[in-house]
């Protein structure tokens, strides 16, 4: 089986003589649910941006090495094209929403790529939004907005999914459903889910490996592994 | 909302008419023809009717009222010194906020009633480039945005102990032109990731 995510020799820096990333390599299948820890300034969501292809794209910086994404090289494709196959949701909420209904939200992606709107109903129904569909998405809880977020990605049906601290907005019973959400997502339209985050509830229950990202290098480890070394991720069992 | 192609034209003909509906109110209000002064309390009264036709949220408009209330308190100075006279002054205030209304009313009844991305694609297909189309779609969404905005940072500051103070606006201009800056460069982001072509 091809892997999905391929990356070799990344390195990146914003700034010249700043390097964030050096000398990254790593495979993912398709179907695999990973994590994505360090501490906060280490570059996760820098990551996760070079694997959408916002860096060097939308924000500049210098970028080195092959990255491939489900075939295509993130240098040489353009994001809309990216949208087909990789989803994104970012971490800050206010600055995703700008429709006046929540149904409008959901529609606007599958609008862009040509997809039948109707997709959006299934993907509120899943998330439990559908009776928000007509209410302004400004004026709801940050637990709803991010539901309402999440819904518009996977209307879209994205090969590959990722998440940007998606549980810091979210109480617990909200985060049990996401949880549930996404092993559901990843079970029947196989997805591939990536979670940068630093919640060590969400990343024990649901990652079996993760990127730890510590002194500007990426190494896989298990689970297991991460718990040995730092006593302060304790994780209660499945 | 599921639209054929058969229907989209509709839509978007009917947007058109909607646009030159509220581009024609704005010209009538500035050529100011003595005809347009007998019709403007018609023209005002079709638009608050039309209001309550389309129900309206009446809640969307205090966001609004406080922007407009704050600007027109040095506008009534303004007019003061030019005619010296507290009579004169009114007539000519009044007239102006009549005016006023009528043209943000029509704007904002055009956006209660199209949507975001029908107004984006109505654009496009009269040659707007696609940056211009996105500055004008996010023109509607901004004031309450604003609004939202300005209200946490100064609740922020007063809680570290911050006095408003005309000469000390600091403390609440830049956070507020900071996360617009921000705002602007994430949604924009967040756009293309989902397939909108900039």
């Amino acid at each position: 089986m091809k892997p999905i995510i391929q990356v070799e020799n990344l390195n990146f820096a914003y700034k010249k003589g700043e390097p964030i990333l050096e000398d990254v390599n790593f495979l993912v299948n398709n179907g695999e649910i990973l994590g994505i820890t360090g501490s906060s300034g280490s570059g996760k969501t820098t990551l996760l941006y070079i694997l959408k292809g916002i860096i060097p794209h939308l924000i500049k910086g210098k970028l080195k090495g092959n990255i491939i994404i489900h075939q295509m090289d993130i240098k040489t494709t353009k994001i809309s094209k990216l949208a087909h196959s990789v989803g994104m949701v970012f971490q800050d909420l206010n600055t995703q929403l700008f429709s006046n209904t929540v149904r409008e939200e959901v529609e606007f992606g599958l609008r862009n790529l040509k997809m039948d709107p109707a997709l959006a109903n299934n993907a509120m129904e899943e998330l439990h939004i559908s009776d928000l569909a007509n209410k302004a998405p400004l004026n709801l809880s940050m637990g709803q907005k991010q539901r309402v977020i999440l819904a518009s990605i996977i209307a879209m049906q994205p090969k590959i999914l990722l998440l940007d601290e998606p549980s810091v907005h979210l109480d617990s019973k909200n985060r049990i459903d996401l949880k549930n959400w996404l092993l559901e997502l990843n079970e029947n339209k196989s997805m591939t889910i990536l979670i940068a985050s630093n919640d060590s509830w969400l990343i024990g229950n649901m990652c079996n490996e993760v990127f730890h990202i510590e002194g500007r290098k990426v190494t896989r480890k298990s689970r297991s592994e991460l718990i040995e070394k730092q006593s302060e991720w304790v994780w209660k069992n499945l | 909302m599921n639209l054929n192609k058969f229907s989209q034209v509709w839509v978007i003909i009917w947007t058109y008419f909607k646009i030159s509906l509220v581009i024609g109110v704005q010209v009538i209000v500035f050529l100011q023809y003595s005809a347009f002064f007998h019709i403007r309390w018609i023209l005002l009264l079709i638009e608050i009717t039309l209001g309550f036709v389309i129900r309206m949220d009446v809640r969307k408009l205090i966001p609004l009222a406080k922007f407009i209330t704050i600007n027109l308190i040095p506008i009534f100075l303004i007019f003061y010194f030019v005619e010296y006279d507290w009579i004169n002054t009114l007539v000519s205030f009044g007239d102006f906020i009549i005016k006023i209304l009528l043209m943000l009313l029509s704007v904002v009844l055009f956006s209660e009633t199209t949507s975001q991305y029908t107004l984006l694609l109505s654009l496009s297909k009269i040659g707007v480039p696609k940056r211009i189309a996105f500055i004008i779609m996010n023109i509607f969404s901004f004031i309450p945005i604003l609004s939202e905005e300005l209200r946490s940072v100064t609740l922020s500051q007063k809680a570290r102990g911050y006095k408003f103070r005309l000469r000390n606006l600091k403390p609440i201009l830049v956070p507020i032109i900071l996360s617009l800056l921000d705002l602007s460069i994430n949604l924009s982001i967040s756009l293309e990731s989902r397939g909108y072509e900039l």
